[in-house]
């Protein structure tokens, strides 16, 4: 009867042990697995930041790559289609810019003769360059559109 | 006397072993190690970020100048 007792004792004492051990053993992985869990939520939380700035940023240079060739389309239009009529002797001050002017000065009327004083001189290069703009994709775009008049460093020749 | 000490050496083994059980660790200490995780990994998280920003800046942008053309 005692003998009984204590194997009962001992068995339950066993059992409660399992049990304890068991359940030490499962909160810790369970502490694991929540840890784990916690980590891979910080982790998609910063990749999915990156992955916004990443778009903004792309969106940013996809703006300014846009906005030049709309620049550039633009003033390729205006050296082109619009040229302000002048008269020989406008085209004197006009010619004096030189290189680098955004607004490309008209040729001059091409009915003057060249008398040697420069009207109708030869066409003179001006090198218009635009671009810049934001981000990694913004590209200067350079046209070049030849125009005439100026003082007629050529004409003087004829 | 003999099962009194069992009794009681049962009880006690029943409440270390219960002890033991609780000894889990809170919300606060999971995110605390989790942030400790974090920013010990967080230099090769950028730099894998930063690759894969690389990788796929190209598409984003043919992606968002599509969008912008077409919006125009």
């Amino acid at each position: 009867m005692k003998k009984s007792s204590l194997y009962k004792m001992g068995a339950l004492c066993l059992t409660f042990l399992g049990a304890g051990t068991f359940m030490a053993f499962d909160d810790a992985q369970t502490d694991e697995q929540k840890l784990e869990t916690a980590y891979q939520q910080l982790v998609t939380d910063f990749k999915m930041e990156q992955d916004a700035l990443c778009k903004t940023q792309a969106l940013a240079a996809a703006q300014a790559e846009w906005a030049a060739s709309q620049t550039e389309s633009i003033g390729g239009g205006t050296s082109t289609a619009t040229p302000t009529p002048s008269t020989g002797g406008s085209s004197q001050s006009a010619s004096q810019g030189g290189n680098s002017t955004s607004t490309p000065t008209p040729p001059p009327p091409p009915k003057k003769e060249p008398t040697g004083k420069g009207g109708a001189a030869a066409g003179k290069t001006t090198t218009t360059t635009t671009g810049g703009g934001k981000g990694a994709a913004a590209k200067g775009k350079t046209t070049t559109t030849t125009t005439g008049g100026g003082k007629g460093g050529a004409a003087k020749g004829k | 006397m003999k099962t009194n000490i069992l009794r009681f050496s049962a009880v006690l083994l029943v409440s270390a072993t219960l002890f033991s059980c609780g000894g889990g660790k809170t919300a606060e200490e999971i995110q605390a190690e989790a942030q400790t995780k974090f920013g010990e990994a967080s230099v090769e998280l950028a730099e894998e970020a930063a690759a894969d920003c690389e990788s796929n800046m190209a598409a984003y942008t043919a992606a968002a100048l599509d969008s912008i053309k077409m919006a125009n």
